[in-house]
């Protein structure tokens, strides 16, 4: 322990300041409104009840609760951030769009008459595991789709383009309404736009609802539309929502093509 | 050691007059110093159970709860726009004639209200120093617990301060003719 300094001393100073400074007392109505205010504080100490914590406790206390409700609600927006669907790049959603309307029956027909090709030929329509394995060997990437059940019928499937960027196709109908089953690299959602396994997509362009997900490098998305507005987003995210539970199953070590398809829930 | 509740206000009260000239000196203004005591009680008394009696006694705790409340307040305060009263305004436009204090040449209360406007003229800091060691008797390593410096900047404080002081008075003293050089 170091020894204090030799104090510095100064008498005449001292003995000056003193004289102009030592005087100042502090005043009568100060002394009275200090005092009552220290019983005011010993009264309101006593009422407390016996098992209160004692102040210097309960202040760290307090803050942990605030630290954990904080981690707790931090957690909490990033759980609902990362589960909410987000929106693809418009250009992505309006090619998507624009691919799908060429697979409506209305443009088949139109396409039929004047001696167009349809783009579905191109994949045998009868069977869509063989169409799902040969558009896997064609573009080198997990292809994802299942048999919606619940009355949706296979149109047929095919190698399109979707903004530049190949990609798997399938089309189911029923009644007025279409959906196309989307499988591509991505890379077609633009090279700024981040993607991660587990995203999800839902969004809305014109009469086109569309809901995708992100698995495997893949980006796979159902685009769903009705003359009459009988398929509503809703259902559109259901049957995402079937596709992507068959990839985890199969992931798992089920199989893609053998397991049950349950129906996605109709519009009331 | 740790003290009884009414021990404890007694050996607070004992200060009362201590902490009143420092919180004088930290505010230049007796409401706020007076505003400024009281808070210092009020935190002491809630923070008593952290206080141990020690070898240099309760005073250096207080000034430094006093400190640190006026310090905050400050630091508050700046953040905010201040209300300028008309005797404040009045006394920055006439600051020259407040300045200057009438002499009485036959005794040496003029020297004494010199050495008032002198000290009051000093930073806070080296007036409270200043008070702390001439009036207050405290020790540097008191005053140091106290305003929560080290004992080295204490001592400068406080040399710096006498430096100061002798400069203002002799410069007065010469003027007045006390002296000769």
């Amino acid at each position: 322990m170091n020894p204090e300094p030799t104090q510095f001393d100064d008498p005449a100073l001292k003995a000056a300041l003193r004289r102009t400074l030592g005087g100042e007392t502090a005043p009568q109505a100060l002394r009275k409104r200090i005092a009552q205010a220290l019983l005011a504080e010993h009264a309101t100490e006593q009422q407390q009840p016996p098992g209160h914590t004692p102040r210097r406790w309960r202040l760290p206390l307090i803050g942990l609760a605030a630290a954990a409700v904080l981690l707790l609600g931090l957690g909490l927006v990033y759980t609902f951030a990362w589960n909410a669907d987000r929106s693809v790049p418009p250009y992505f959603a309006m090619a998507m769009v624009e691919t799908s309307r060429r697979s409506l029956g209305e443009d088949r027909a139109r396409n039929a008459e004047h001696g167009i090709a349809d783009p579905l030929a191109n994949v045998p329509a009868t069977d869509l595991a063989a169409a799902r394995a040969k558009l896997r060997a064609e573009l080198g990437h997990p292809v994802l789709v299942i048999d919606p059940g619940d009355g949706w019928t296979f149109q047929g499937a095919s190698l399109s383009d979707v903004g530049g960027t190949r990609a798997a196709r399938f089309v189911f109908t029923r009644g007025d309404a279409t959906i196309c089953v989307y499988s591509l690299s991505t890379g077609a959602l633009g090279y700024r736009y981040k993607t991660k396994d587990g995203m999800t997509y839902s969004q809305t362009e014109g009469q086109y609802h569309i809901s995708g997900f992100v698995r495997d490098g893949a980006v796979h998305c159902v685009v769903g539309s009705s003359s009459t507005g009988s398929l509503p987003l809703r259902q559109v995210t259901a049957l995402r929502n079937l596709i992507r539970k068959a990839a985890e199953t199969m992931s798992m070590g089920g199989s893609f093509e053998s397991r049950g398809c349950p129906a996605p829930p109709r519009a009331s | 050691m740790k003290i009884h509740r009414d021990e404890f206000d007694r050996l607070a009260l004992e200060h009362l007059d201590m902490l009143y000239r420092v919180g004088r000196r930290l505010t230049q203004d007796a409401a706020r110093a007076e505003d400024l005591v009281q808070e210092t009680y009020l935190r002491a008394f809630r923070a008593r159970d952290d206080f141990e009696l020690q070898e240099w006694g309760i005073r250096p705790w207080l000034v430094r709860i006093m400190h640190n409340v006026h310090f905050s307040r400050s630091q508050r305060e700046k953040r905010q726009p201040v209300v300028v009263d008309d005797a404040h305004l009045d006394r920055v436009a006439g600051n020259k004639s407040a300045a200057w204090v009438p002499l009485d040449p036959t005794s040496f209360e003029g020297m004494d209200q010199r050495l008032a406007k002198a000290i009051e003229e000093l930073p806070v800091e080296y007036q409270t120093v200043l008070l702390l060691w001439a009036i207050e008797e405290f020790s540097y390593k008191e005053i140091a617990d106290a305003v929560g410096v080290p004992i080295g900047t204490v001592m400068s404080r406080l040399h710096r301060a006498r430096a100061r002081l002798c400069e203002k008075l002799h410069e007065y003293a010469r003027k007045e003719g006390l002296i000769r050089e």
